[in-house]
Parts: C-alpha cells; sequence; structure tokens
C-alpha cells in the first residue's frame, strides 16, 4: 500500500507504521453523507459569488487591536525605555507590531498573516515573551517560525526596582502577575485560551497549544 | 503524494475540476471535488475531532465553504492543499462554536481492526494490539491526530504538510515526531 521508500514516521517501527495505517484507514465514510450537499450543489451552492469579501474590515480590526496592543505596551513600557546594546530602539512602535496584521484573501475562508505587505505563514504566531528578570529587565521576544525567539525590544527598570507585569487576555483570564525568572508567551489571534494551554504558555514551551487572541493587554504595575 | 496510481487519479481529478472551473461549469466542479476529496476529507476531521458525529458535521461544513469559495480558486496551490487549508479555519470556527476543545469519545475503538479471521491466536493478538494503538491515539492532542493522519493516513509528503499547516517543512517534521513520540508513550502505558 506503500507509495514511497521514504519512511512516513520518524523513529517508529514498520509494525507501528502499519498498525497506525490501519487504524486511522478503518474509519469509512457514512453511507449517503454528502447526498445534501450533492442537491445544494445542484440548486446553485456554487453559482452563487460567495459574499463580498471585506478584508479591510478585517485588517482594520486587527490592525486596531494590534495597535492598542503596541500603544499600550509602549505607554507602560515607556518610563524604562533605553537604547541597549546591539538593539535599535527607536521613537515608534516597533516593526514587528505595526506592520503585522491579519488579512483574508479572496479565496475566502483563508485567513493569513500578513507582515509588512507581504503574505507570512498563516500560523505564525505573533507572539511574545515577557520575562522580568532579577536585573529587573523585561525582556519583550518575538516567537516566530524558528523555535529560536528573537529580542525586538528591551527595556530597563529605573535603578532598583524590579518590574512587574501583569497580563490580561481576551478571554477574562487576568493572569497572575509576573516577576523574577518567570517568562510569558502568548500569541495574538482568535481562538479561546483553555486552562491546559494556559499553562503551557507559562510553562514558557515554545510549541505549546497555543491558543489565538486577538486582544492582550500588558501592563506594568509599579513595584 | 503524486505518485502511484491514487496520486496519478487524484492529479487527474484536479485537472478536471479544474478544466470545469476554466469552463464556468462550477457546479460541475463542485460535484467533482466533493467525489474526489469527501472521504479524505471525513477521515481527516473525524481523525482530528476523535468524533465520529463531530466529525461528519466538519466535513460537510468544509465541503460546504470549499464549494461556495470554489469559483474563486486562483490555484495559487493544488485544490487538495487549499481544501485542508479551509478544513483548518473551520476547525477553527468549530472549536469556538464548541466554547471548548474536541469530545473524545474513542472513535477507533468501534471500528473493526482486522480483516481477517478472528480466532486464530495471531490474529487476536493483532487485533489486541490495534486496540491498544486505537485507545492510545485517542489520547493524544488534536493537533498531534491531524497531523499523524495527513502523514500516515493520506501519506503526504512534509513539504505539504507544512503548506496546510503554514509551517516550515523542519517543523512540519518536528509536529510528526512528536506527535509519534507521545503516542508511542501512550501505547507504553496502554501497554502496562
Amino acid at each position: 500500500m506503500r507509495r514511497s521508500e521514504e519512511p512516513l514516521l520518524p523513529d517508529a517501527d514498520e509494525q507501528l507504521e502499519q498498525d497506525l495505517s490501519a487504524v486511522l484507514g478503518a474509519c469509512r465514510t457514512p453511507e449517503g453523507l454528502y447526498d445534501d450537499l450533492h442537491q445544494s450543489i445542484d440548486e446553485g451552492l456554487a453559482d452563487a459569488p460567495a459574499g463580498p469579501n471585506r478584508p479591510y474590515l478585517v485588517v482594520l480590526g486587527a490592525a486596531f487591536s494590534l495597535a492598542t496592543v503596541a500603544a499600550v505596551m509602549l505607554l507602560l513600557l515607556a518610563p524604562w525605555r533605553q537604547v541597549d546594546d546591539g538593539l535599535q530602539m527607536r521613537g515608534d512602535a516597533p516593526p514587528e507590531l505595526e506592520f503585522t496584521m491579519l488579512s483574508v484573501t479572496e479565496d475566502g475562508d483563508d485567513p493569513r498573516w500578513m507582515h509588512d505587505g507581504d503574505e507570512v505563514t498563516a500560523d505564525r504566531w505573533l507572539a511574545f515573551q515577557l520575562k522580568a528578570t532579577p536585573e529587573a529587565e523585561v525582556v519583550l521576544l518575538r516567537l516566530g517560525e524558528s523555535s529560536e525567539p528573537e529580542v525586538f525590544a528591551r527595556t530597563r527598570a529605573p535603578s532598583g526596582a524590579e518590574p512587574l507585569i501583569a497580563v490580561t487576555l481576551d478571554t477574562g483570564y487576568r493572569l497572575a502577575t509576573l516577576s523574577g525568572e518567570q517568562t510569558f508567551a502568548c500569541a495574538a489571534s482568535n481562538e479561546p485560551l483553555e486552562d491546559a494551554q494556559l499553562a503551557a504558555l507559562l510553562a514558557g514551551a515554545n510549541d505549546a497549544p497555543v491558543a489565538r487572541l486577538q486582544y492582550l493587554t500588558v501592563e506594568v504595575v509599579a513595584p | 503524494m503524486a505518485s502511484g496510481p491514487v496520486g496519478l487519479s487524484r492529479e487527474k481529478g484536479e485537472q478536471e475540476i479544474s478544466q470545469a472551473l476554466a469552463r464556468g461549469e462550477h457546479r460541475d466542479a463542485a460535484h467533482r471535488l466533493v467525489r474526489l476529496y469527501g472521504d479524505e476529507m471525513f477521515r481527516f476531521c473525524v481523525h482530528t475531532l476523535a468524533n465520529p458525529a463531530d466529525g461528519e458535521e466538519l466535513a460537510q461544513e468544509v465541503l460546504t465553504a470549499a464549494c461556495r469559495s470554489l469559483p474563486r480558486f486562483r490555484g495559487r496551490s493544488t485544490l487538495r492543499t487549499w481544501l485542508y487549508r479551509v478544513a483548518r479555519n473551520k476547525l477553527t470556527d468549530f472549536y469556538q462554536r464548541q466554547g471548548r476543545g474536541p469530545r473524545k469519545t474513542l472513535p477507533y475503538e468501534t471500528v473493526e481492526l482486522a480483516d481477517s479471521d478472528p480466532d486464530a491466536e495471531a490474529e487476536m493478538v493483532l487485533v489486541q494490539r490495534r486496540q491498544r494503538l486505537a485507545r492510545a491515539l485517542s489520547s493524544l492532542g488534536p493537533e498531534d491526530r491531524q497531523v499523524l493522519s495527513l502523514r500516515v493516513d493520506q501519506e503526504l509528503p512534509y513539504a505539504e504538510i507544512a503548506r496546510i499547516l503554514g509551517v516550515r517543512t523542519g517543523a512540519a517534521k518536528m509536529r510528526v515526531a512528536r506527535a509519534v513520540q507521545r503516542l508511542q508513550e501512550e501505547v507504553g502505558r496502554e501497554t502496562q
């Protein structure tokens, strides 16, 4: 049954592969499952052009929410912002925040992340990691496609003050204040979060099954 | 994978759909799409959700949405890849509507896992082993089952899985490898 000589599964023996193939392949489509759909097609389902695409609304909405996130972050972090070695800090928002937005293609039902006018992969999370270190330094990391997070912003608290960060998600969760060595990663998109996902996020797992969020508020709490 | 009779048949099927679209015969194209990918999409949905009833519902939603959007398909990917991306987006909608993760009802245990004489001892061992595997599979998360379905059931190359998931090929390989690892761990627990 195999169509290729390449092993289907890494680090799996042939027996497991065969068994898995048998288990998955045992799933059978119920008789007549698509009868109604075929009837709908005959009645013009595929003829009618889909409703007008209004990607600009999505783009505006996403841009608004992202701009809000950026503004909140910058506003709250502004008193601490300094130029750091190797990192170009400018007077405006980090470009990653400014230009990343969600769009919808003309194909419909196919949301994609756009960055500076170019499509990036669909599931690339707009993600941040906030780390309040004992050295009173807040580091914002962007988690892109690679497993290695890249630093795009770094701030320092006033001398002697330890930064505390509170994060509120659009699901209503108010995460505990983060400080010390704790890290936090989150993603900007539109799925609700499950408790287990939150736990994974708090554990800092890059491959955590992160839910999508559209609204994220980062608040720096006065030490 | 395009090689082999199944791959050739799929390529031919996609060509016929594209030709129907080019002629403006959208109904014909939609009927062909459902016939070509209906079974595959049903299995993908059931595997991901681990629930036959939800899988049926989702598969119909996916194909209905795809048929509606088909006249605007631009051919920037294969129809199959496009369809899987529609499926993943519909899956997101499905979760939002449900307000939680998918229900698990151990769908694999209800299917016949061996097609030969179950009285023979060797066949009994085979059936039991596959039933343990089925239970282990049901214990995985939907993302793990999804990549295993794409890789093992559909035998998709990593590059195509990557396009469907919107990640790089290396990341797709990693996701499959991790899913296999977790599956093996679950099988180990089932065996104990």
